[in-house]
């Protein structure tokens, strides 16, 4: 986010900042909403382990949710600057490579 | 420290309010299908227990505070359908407590009062109102005319706060409100609007034709005061969606407890079968949005204005509810839609939160404006 969105700031299509057409900024404010998100269940879960307690199933609610958003996120974020989030110059398209492991980095406990 | 936990006073409380839901949704459905019935304003049962939400405002020694508390006794009670005491706080009385003069208030501060914004032309975009209130100079009162739609305790309330356009005595011109009483001539209550859902929740137009309004009756609040009690209740909306969405993951899982099927946290996704992980996903987002409602509520508590965090609880909490109440439809297969059960009341009722008090839209607009240093000039 904190990359995309000055591009999107920047970047002039159509006469106007990218940033100024709800479809880019409503998608800037879920991917808002969703870190604000994960950031409170991954907080939650390791306050449980901190205190020594069983945290199973938050760490699983927080896991497999920033599974999801992360990936959504960073997906996002390569469209939101098209070619250039393509290109390995810039870091979205590496973010969006190393996204695509959260979900599956559970390993042998996943089966 | 960073700490999830309630308090035991809370839970106390919580408890207290969940016992009341329960037996609020076995009213729920009668209310549902008495849409014209308002419900009594308090139950035969509202005797055996205190008001959860006057005990989370009152403060209660040890509790996590009467912000947080509220909006999880609120959650409670929708989980229900609906509360065992009716509100008497309509959101006008925030207008009024918050700009009246002290006469003003003493005057009205035992009525129960709506507010009313929206009309035919103009929802999510209230600056577009077009009630009037022109000054009458030889009678020192107001004439309003216009239509108010889809007001909340339309009739159950005792008066209106009325966002009108105004000209005054000495030509100048803006938004203010007045404070309508029922019974004001030319004040009409319509009958009350067919929904698809929250059935039992008051929700009525109102029309004013040449309704002559007292000057005393002119609060004074502007648009900006107006719309600024929106801050207090997006985040509780937010849990009130909440309520409806958690109703329908309850009952889910005890249907699918019922065919033996048990949930499971430990295994991953490649562990479990596809019902047990759509409804996993689902907790995540019922978790998700929850701990964005808890934030705004906590922010308030520490008084600081949560002003980006009560839209990203509103927007969280409506998209969850509509989510999930839609998607435990579809682990249940056609037996969720018997009227039997509660879950096709909660797939109607989940759908409101999204649209009123501000839809998802709006919600966006104010987070993306924050988050982007645009004015709402700059993004419409």
């Amino acid at each position: 986010m904190e990359f995309v969105m000055p591009y999107t700031k920047e970047r002039v299509v159509h006469g106007d900042a990218l940033a100024k057409k709800q479809t880019i900024a409503f998608r800037l404010a879920d991917m808002r909403i969703e870190t604000d998100a994960m950031r409170w269940m991954t907080w939650k879960a390791a306050s449980i382990l901190e205190k020594g307690g069983d945290a199973t199933k938050q760490a699983q609610l927080a896991y497999t949710y920033a599974g999801e958003q992360a990936m959504w996120i960073a997906d996002e974020g390569v469209q939101m600057l098209g070619g250039h989030g393509y290109l390995r110059d810039n870091p979205v398209e590496m973010w969006y490579r190393d996204t695509r492991t959260v979900s599956v980095l559970e390993g042998a406990v996943g089966v | 420290m960073i700490d999830f936990e309630l308090t035991s006073a809370d839970e106390k409380i919580l408890d207290s309010a969940h016992q009341q839901a329960i037996i609020g949704q076995r009213y729920a459905r009668y209310f549902d299908k008495h849409e014209d019935e308002l419900t009594p304003a308090e139950f035969p049962e509202a005797k055996d227990f205190p008001n959860p939400v006057t005990l989370a405002e009152e403060g209660v020694n040890e509790s996590s505070g009467s912000r947080i508390l509220h909006s999880l006794v609120m959650l409670e009670t929708y989980w229900g359908g609906l509360g065992l005491h009716r509100s008497k706080w309509g959101l006008g009385n925030t207008v009024l407590k918050t700009v009246a003069t002290p006469e003003q208030n003493e005057k009205w501060k035992n009525y129960t009062i709506a507010i009313a914004i929206t009309e035919p032309g103009a929802g999510s975009d209230p600056a577009s109102i077009r009630t009037t209130a022109t000054f009458d100079r030889e009678t020192d009162e107001w004439i309003l005319n216009g239509e108010k739609i889809f007001i909340s305790q339309a009739e159950s309330g005792d008066a209106a706060m009325v966002l009108s356009r105004f000209v005054g005595a000495d030509g100048a011109r803006g938004m203010t409100t007045f404070l309508v009483e029922k019974g004001t001539p030319g004040f009409t209550v319509g009958p009350q609007l067919k929904k698809l859902g929250i059935r039992s929740h008051d929700t009525c137009n109102l029309l004013f034709e040449n309704c002559r309004i007292p000057e005393f009756n002119h609060i004074k609040g502007d648009f900006k005061s107006t719309m600024s009690v929106f801050n207090d209740s997006r985040p509780m909306v937010g849990a009130m969606a909440l309520g409806v969405a958690r109703a329908a993951l309850d009952f889910t899982r005890e249907k699918l407890a019922e065919r033996g099927i048990e949930i499971s946290y430990r295994g991953g996704v490649r562990s479990r079968a596809a019902v047990v992980d759509r409804l996993i996903r689902m907790e995540a987002q019922y978790e998700a949005a929850l701990l964005t409602v808890l934030r705004s509520k906590w922010m308030e508590q520490q008084n600081v204005p949560p002003k980006v965090e009560a839209s990203i609880a509103k927007a969280a909490g409506g998209k969850a509810a509509r989510k999930i109440t839609q998607g435990c439809i579809d682990l249940l297969g056609p037996e969720a839609l018997s009227e039997d059960h509660p879950l096709d009341r909660s797939f109607r009722d989940g759908r409101i939160f999204d649209i009123y008090e501000g839809a998802g839209e709006i919600q966006r607009l104010i987070i993306a404006r924050s988050i982007l240093g645009y004015t709402s000039r700059d993004l419409r």
